[in-house]
C-alpha cells in the first residue's frame, strides 16, 4: 500500500487500519532513524511512542504539503532534538561534557554489537551537537539525500552540506569514515 | 569500516513494538471519553437549589425599617449631645489675654484701647 492509499483509508473512515499500516510501514525504519541520535535503545523505545501519538493526533489535519515520509520523519527528528536538549542540560547539571557523556552511553549500552571501530564512531557521533548529530546520522547512515533532510529539518541544503562537513571532520579524527 | 547499524533489539521488540504501537488510538480515545465524562460531572451544580418561599411584603421590608430607625435613634442622640455641649458658657478670658492676644494678631494700639473703652462701659452698664 503506497502512502497516497494509506491516506486514501484514513479520510475513507477506516483510521485505525491507515494507522496500523502506517505503523507496520514505518516504525522500524524509524526505530534506525532515531537510535544512532538517542544512543538508547529504552529511550528511542519511548520517543517513538510519542513519535506516534503526534503522527495519530496530526492526521486528521495533514495537508500533503510534503510526504508522510517526511513529516513523519520531521517528528522524529524534533522529538530526538528536543530530547537530547534536555538529555545535554541533564549532563551539564552533573558536570560531564559531551564526550564523558558520550563515552558512558556507549559503553554502558547492552543493545550495541559493533566491533571496535564502530563503538569508536557511535562514541564520535554521540559527542555531536545535537543538530550536527541529526544530520550526520541521517546522511552517513541512512544515506538520505541532502534535498531530503533539507525538507525533514527545514535547513537549507548549503548549511547542511557545511553541517556535515564539520561533523564529518570532527569525526575523522578518531574513525576512518566509509564514504 | 562497515557502514551498518550497530545496534540490536531484544527479540521480537519490532512485531511487541508494533502491537504496542496500533494500540494508540484505542487508548487515546479511551482517555477522551474520561475526559469528556469528568468535564460533565465537573459542570453539575453538587446541589439543588431549594425554591424559596414568597414571604410578605411587611416581612420582606422590616429589616429595612429597623436599620433606618436605628440610624433615626443615632441621629437624635448625637444632635441632643451637641446642643448640650455648645449651650456650655464659654471660659471668659481676663482682659489682659484678651490684649495679649490682639498685639499678637496685630491688631493696633488704637483698636485696641476702643475695644477696652467698649467693653469698660459695657460692664458699667
Amino acid at each position: 500500500m503506497t502512502d497516497r492509499e494509506i491516506l486514501s483509508l484514513f479520510r475513507s473512515g477506516s483510521r485505525e487500519q491507515a494507522f496500523a499500516e502506517l505503523v507496520e510501514r514505518y516504525s522500524e525504519a524509524l526505530y534506525r532513524h532515531v537510535r544512532p541520535m538517542v544512543g538508547s535503545h529504552e529511550d528511542t523505545d519511548d520517543l517513538l511512542q510519542e513519535v506516534f501519538i503526534k503522527v495519530w493526533k496530526g492526521l486528521p489535519s495533514f495537508r500533503e504539503e510534503s510526504g508522510l515520509f517526511t513529516w513523519m520523519w520531521r517528528i522524529a527528528t524534533n522529538e530526538a532534538l528536543s530530547f537530547l536538549r534536555k538529555a545535554a542540560v541533564r549532563s551539564a547539571l552533573r558536570f560531564e561534557s559531551l564526550d564523558e557523556r558520550a563515552e558512558r552511553l556507549v559503553d554502558s549500552d547492552p543493545w550495541f554489537d559493533g566491533d571496535e571501530a564502530q563503538r569508536k564512531l557511535a562514541k564520535a557521533v554521540a559527542a555531536l551537537p545535537e543538530k550536527q548529530r541529526a544530520v550526520f546520522c541521517m546522511r552517513y547512515f541512512e544515506e538520505l539525500s541532502f534535498e531530503q533532510i533539507a525538507d525533514i529539518t527545514g535547513t537549507t541544503v548549503g548549511a547542511l552540506k557545511a553541517s556535515y562537513h564539520f561533523a564529518s571532520e570532527k569525526i575523522r579524527k578518531n574513525v576512518v569514515l566509509e564514504d | 569500516m562497515r557502514k551498518e547499524f550497530s545496534y540490536t533489539t531484544p527479540e521480537g521488540y519490532f512485531d511487541e513494538l508494533r502491537t504496542r504501537l496500533g494500540r494508540i488510538p484505542a487508548v487515546l480515545q479511551a482517555q477522551e471519553e474520561e475526559n469528556a465524562q469528568s468535564q460533565t460531572a465537573a459542570q453539575q451544580p453538587v446541589f439543588e437549589p431549594q425554591p424559596r418561599e414568597r414571604r410578605p411584603v411587611f416581612a420582606r421590608l422590616a429589616p429595612y425599617i429597623a436599620l433606618a430607625a436605628t440610624f433615626l435613634v443615632a441621629v437624635v442622640i448625637g444632635n441632643f449631645i451637641l446642643s448640650r455641649s455648645t449651650r456650655q458658657d464659654v471660659v471668659s478670658s481676663s482682659d489682659e489675654e484678651i490684649i495679649e492676644y490682639l498685639i499678637e494678631s496685630g491688631t493696633t494700639v488704637s483698636q485696641i484701647e476702643e475695644y477696652l473703652s467698649y467693653n469698660n462701659n459695657t460692664n458699667d452698664q
